[in-house]
């Protein structure tokens, strides 16, 4: 007698909205190759790959779950964790990799208090390390949501969020009139 | 028998390595080179996976290729030539071998699998400078969750094995590959324990794995695999007779392993086979006889005052007749062992009151399957159930049942083929089937019935086998007096799943049945197996490859024990009692005559026999009665009253409590001897350990009792039992241990040169035409009721056996579940008011239990699940001791409850 307990438990069962991943379930039922579509639609509806969805598709398309979760983790495009509020992005490109963008790193996650991929607790920051911006030529560069930073030093990418917060508390709920301003970093 | 006409084979013929090999086609090169000794390394590779080409160590050169090629995915072709050892290849080895060491720890003394790891071995092999890369290696932490196995992701070289014998053998997938490129690991979904994930523990991903990743937590530190002394053995278990390799060290087992070239698991085994052979070790072992003394207690002696204490006890007990005695006889026992049970009790102690635990699953195939087809047996083998286009399996949970012949429905599953589940209950198989028919309890029958109705008037039975290889086919059609609609309403299913079960069986090219205890242990089990039996043969489904009617046995060797004759009204080789031409054969052969030659009594009727004093001494061999028989009170007040009760055990278990002497009995690796597994192939156990103080073989100790009562018996190993076993029973004619050494065998097999029977039926009929019997339905007399609103179903778990005698004495078993429990739809466990864990009391009309309540998603609403191996709860308990008439198996698979907190 194998009890499966489901992983995301009795409680939690009652409160998610299933709604959108059951709804993407029957569009996609018998067709072949559809998980990478479903994925992106539970991401587009949900904002992100939530455990009960997850469960919830590989019970639906009757494949493990570590199968849908292998996939889910390869591919950069899904979180399996919900975004918070601004996203910091710092390019880890070839330019900006030899100029230095790993130091930039490692000084943002100290002041942010968390590692690559994770969001800070009070969920208004996500960090996120890509492959490339396309602004090779200002290496290395951070992007705050749609703002661009540029020929970046640890200590100038951790002013820029500084500068960020700050302009965000003041404007009481967020960043829209930062985000208007362009990015000064070419000047220098 | 001759063995099926063997399809034509196409052959290939190839050169590696200079040398000319034929092979068949579809055969790889890697496989190819391997079967001519030709050693070519590889890490992904395992015979039990499909090729994955991953490592990329098996790389050959191929005359022609552009690029040298993994042999493991490479098909044999005509003609081909294949250098396996070309300094280009032996240089791309070692790069690889190079880039995964320099990834690796190197932490060899004190890694499990040292001195068996295949990196360990290659990187010695290919003379690899270590890390020559520079790279920091992860620094993954390791897990230790499981009871079972350990896991250390820094050992792990990324070979996926796990990974697939988990999804694609096992059909499960705990295991996943999680991100990518230089992050990639293996891990289970978001790191959950294995036990959340649906790990049944049977530790294949551990067998699977080339390195140290994975390892058998309860052998750590035990012993260096070229310390071990090993021993190819076979489980004693369940039915299915895997193959198994035990390694003993120091006078202790330490681990077991399953060769991959031998035996009908192909080198998987279960969570029993694997981690259950530790009771073997355990402290609670009986190791010396015990009698009891005047002041009423047991105490330990020595053999010659206990053998002298069982002859003078037997021999007052018959002083008024051999009826006055029986002798219970058992599946964990060894055909000699069986067979010197019941010689003992036919011709030494005079009665034909011999049984064993075997008639719970094998009473329905003598009375059903022996008139009808001719032999008492599963017709078909394990390795053909993936060979059916249409599985119908009905009242087995096979995947806990018998977990390796599992695999081979796990396997036809992969392969498209459509699987047809009967059960109450939805078990692992019909959560995975085409069509699961979840049948109310105790209505199969009604259900067949339609399906055989469904099958006669739609046109597709196969009238041309009906009418040259059957009789019996009016008499069939005029007891089929039930619509598919009214069967189907009887049966509480759709009357359209119904109907195209029948219509896929019946259109099927080649259908097989597989039923079990599930059928067997109802209060009408026989006529279940009869209307299986008609719808076999109302299809010609029978005779082939992937067809046939197979029935499941229930111990390692309950085939043997009826084989042998442990059954009140057969002689060994199914030589019914009143056959005296068959009784005179089996007197000749057995140099001594049988006394009584009049059916004597079951198991059940033997403790009744006891209540009405008519029975005063019995012998009760390796069976639990205690625990495993219904009727509680009236099995130990039989047990307590006997005048004389000899019990042999390895433990002390319940049943022995109430004995005059105990006789300490040797487990599977003390002692010699062969089994008949499910698919009837006879196969060897073999002696890896000393018995364990005083114990000794349960061969020696009933030869010892039926010479202390005068018999004169010479026997000096279980081989001189085994060759008169051959002279015995005709089917064993055939077999020798000589022949049976490097693989079993299947009877029949009636000379030493014939290769056994592997699918019966195959010529024909022994009786030249099969029965057709007509199919009687009867209301099952226990249907749920305003006193006892719920219907308690019972059944086996995959961590446990019997009665938990052996398995509850296993550290590496009992570490996976806990004691008897009941499950309960969380509708009713809502209901009742009750909470996961609570313990509950569990009240039939004939008995009550108190386990604990589990939530389950197997059981409808209405039904509860209850599990029959635990004597401080056991299940057995709340029946009645209503036995089917027809075979007498007491029906422990329904019975109406009323549940409460306790």
């Amino acid at each position: 007698m194998t009890v499966a307990e489901s992983p995301a438990g009795p409680a939690t069962e009652a409160a998610f909205d299933y709604g959108p991943v059951d709804e993407l379930l029957s569009k996609y039922r018998g067709i072949k190759g559809s998980l990478i579509p479903l994925l992106q639609g539970t991401q587009a509806a949900y904002g992100y790959l939530p455990k009960e969805a997850m469960v919830r598709i590989a019970q639906g398309i009757g494949e493990p779950l570590s199968s849908i979760f292998g996939v889910a983790t390869f591919y950069a495009q899904f979180r399996l964790i919900p975004r918070a509020r601004n996203v910091v992005r710092i390019c880890h490109g070839t330019a900006c990799h030899v100029s230095g963008a790993p130091l930039v790193s490692l000084e943002v996650e100290k002041h942010l208090g968390i590692q690559d991929g994770e969001n800070t607790e009070d969920m208004l920051y996500t960090l996120e390390s890509v492959a490339c911006l396309g602004a090779c030529g200002m290496a290395p560069v951070m992007m705050i949501n749609d703002r661009t930073y540029g020929k970046l030093t640890p200590d100038k990418a951790v002013g820029a969020l500084k500068d960020f917060s700050a302009a965000e508390a003041g404007s009481g709920n967020g960043a829209g009139k930062a985000e208007a301003q362009e990015a000064s970093g070419e000047e220098e | 028998m001759a063995p099926l006409p063997e399809t034509e084979v196409k052959t290939i013929t190839l050169t590696i390595d200079d040398q000319e090999v034929t092979v068949p086609a579809g055969t790889t090169v890697l496989e190819a080179a391997r079967s001519v000794g030709i050693d070519i390394p590889t890490l992904c590779h395992d015979p039990r996976l499909e090729p994955f080409g991953a490592c990329r160590l098996c790389l050959v050169e191929v005359e022609g290729g552009r690029a040298p090629m993994p042999s493991c995915a490479l098909k044999a072709g005509e003609a081909m030539v294949v250098k396996t050892r070309t300094e280009r290849i032996m240089r791309l080895r070692k790069f690889v071998i190079e880039l995964l060491l320099s990834n690796h720890p190197l932490d060899c003394p004190v890694c499990e699998a040292a001195g068996d790891c295949r990196l360990q071995d290659y990187a010695y092999e290919y003379g690899v400078a270590v890390s020559p890369w520079g790279w920091t290696p992860h620094e993954y932490p390791t897990r230790d969750d499981h009871p079972n196995i350990a896991r250390d992701p820094n050992r792990c070289i990324l070979c996926g094995r796990c990974v697939r014998i988990c999804r694609d053998v096992m059909g499960i997938g705990c295991w996943g590959f999680r991100s990518r490129g230089y992050d990639t690991i293996i891990d289970t979904p978001y790191n959950m324990p294995l036990q959340a994930v649906d790990c049944v523990s049977c530790g294949q991903c551990v067998s699977a794995c080339p390195v140290g990743a994975l390892n058998m937590k309860r052998s750590r530190f035990a012993a260096r695999n070229w310390q071990t002394e090993k021993t190819i053995t076979t489980c004693g278990y369940c039915a299915v007779g895997c193959e198994m390799e035990v390694q003993t060290f120091r006078g202790k087992v330490v681990r077991v392993k399953a060769p991959f070239s031998q035996g009908v698991n192909e080198g998987n085994l279960c969570v029993k086979g694997r981690f259950g052979i530790d009771y073997v070790n355990s402290d609670e072992r009986l190791t010396a006889p015990l009698v009891r003394g005047e002041d009423g207690l047991l105490k330990p002696a020595d053999w010659e005052t206990a053998l002298a204490r069982v002859a003078e006890g037997l021999k007052k007990a018959k002083a008024g007749g051999g009826k006055a005695v029986g002798v219970i006889a058992s599946t964990r026992c060894t055909n000699e062992e069986n067979y010197l049970l019941q010689k003992l009790a036919r011709t030494v102690l005079g009665t034909a009151n011999i049984d064993s635990g075997a008639r719970l699953n094998q009473a329905a195939a003598l009375a059903t399957l022996r008139p009808m087809l001719g032999y008492p047996a599963m017709t078909n083998s394990i390795a053909d159930l993936d060979k059916a286009d249409v599985l119908l399996v009905v009242g087995s949970n096979t995947t806990e049942e018998h977990p390796v012949l599992a695999l081979r429905i796990v396997k036809a599953l992969r392969e498209g083929k459509t699987l047809i589940v009967v059960d109450p209950r939805c078990t692992a198989l019909a959560k995975r089937a085409s069509i699961h028919l979840p049948v109310k309890p105790g209505t199969d029958g009604a259900l067949l019935k339609g399906m055989l109705r469904h099958i006669v008037d739609t046109g597709l039975a196969d009238k041309d086998f009906v009418a040259q290889s059957t009789e019996g086919y009016d008499e069939l059609v005029s007891s089929l007096d039930l619509t598919p609609e009214a069967a189907a309403g009887i049966a509480g299913v759709e009357a359209a799943d119904l109907k195209s079960a029948a219509e896929a069986y019946a259109q099927a090219a080649a259908a097989g049945i597989v039923y079990s205890a599930g059928v067997t242990q109802q209060a009408k089990g026989a006529a279940i197996v009869r209307a299986l039996v008609d719808l076999a043969l109302l299809t010609g489904n029978i005779g082939r490859l992937g067809t046939g009617v197979n029935s499941l046995s229930g111990g390692a060797n309950a085939q043997g024990a009826c084989d042998m004759g442990c059954l009140p009204d057969f002689l060994p080789g199914f030589r019914a009692l009143d056959d005296t031409d068959g009784v005179k054969a089996v007197e000749a052969a057995m140099g001594a005559k049988v006394a009584d030659k009049k059916s004597g009594k079951t198991v059940d009727e033997m403790l009744q026999a006891v209540a009405a004093g008519e029975i005063k001494g019995l012998y009760v061999v390796g069976e639990n009665l205690s625990t495993s028989q219904p009727d509680r009170d009236a099995v130990v007040s039989a047990l307590q009253g006997v005048e004389f009760l000899v019990v042999q055990d390895l433990f002390f278990s319940e049943t022995a409590r109430y004995a005059d002497v105990v006789l300490p009995a040797c487990t599977i690796v003390e002692r010699d001897g062969t089994f008949t597994n499910t698919e009837r192939r006879v196969q060897r156990i073999r002696g890896a350990l000393e018995p364990r103080g005083d114990a000794r073989p349960d061969w020696m100790i009933t030869r010892d009792v039926a010479n202390a009562l005068g018999a004169g018996w010479s026997y000096a190993s279980a081989e001189d039992v085994f060759a008169e076993i051959g002279k015995v029973i005709p089917e064993y004619a055939g077999f020798s241990y000589e022949r049976l050494e490097e693989q079993g065998l299947q009877w029949p097999c009636l000379s030493s040169e014939d290769a056994g029977t592997p699918v019966l039926y195959a010529e024909g009929f022994p009786g030249g035409k099969a029965v057709l019997a007509p199919v009687e339905y009867q209301e099952p007399s226990e249907t749920a009721s305003g006193e006892f609103p719920f219907l308690l179903t019972t059944g086996i778990e995959r961590e446990h056996f019997g009665t938990g005698v052996r398995t509850r004495q296993a550290t590496g078993l009992t570490g996976l579940v806990g004691g008897g429990r009941l499950e309960m739809s969380a509708a009713d466990v809502a209901k009742l008011g009750l909470a996961d864990g609570d313990t509950i009391k569990v009240t039939s009309r004939y008995g009550s239990i108190e386990p604990l309540v589990v939530v389950g998603d197997s059981v409808p609403e209405g039904l509860v699940f209850m599990p029959q191996h635990y004597a401080e709860a056991p299940a057995a308990w709340l029946f009645g001791g209503e036995a089917d008439a027809v075979t007498g198996v007491p029906a422990m698979k329904l019975v109406a409850v009323r549940i409460e907190k306790a």
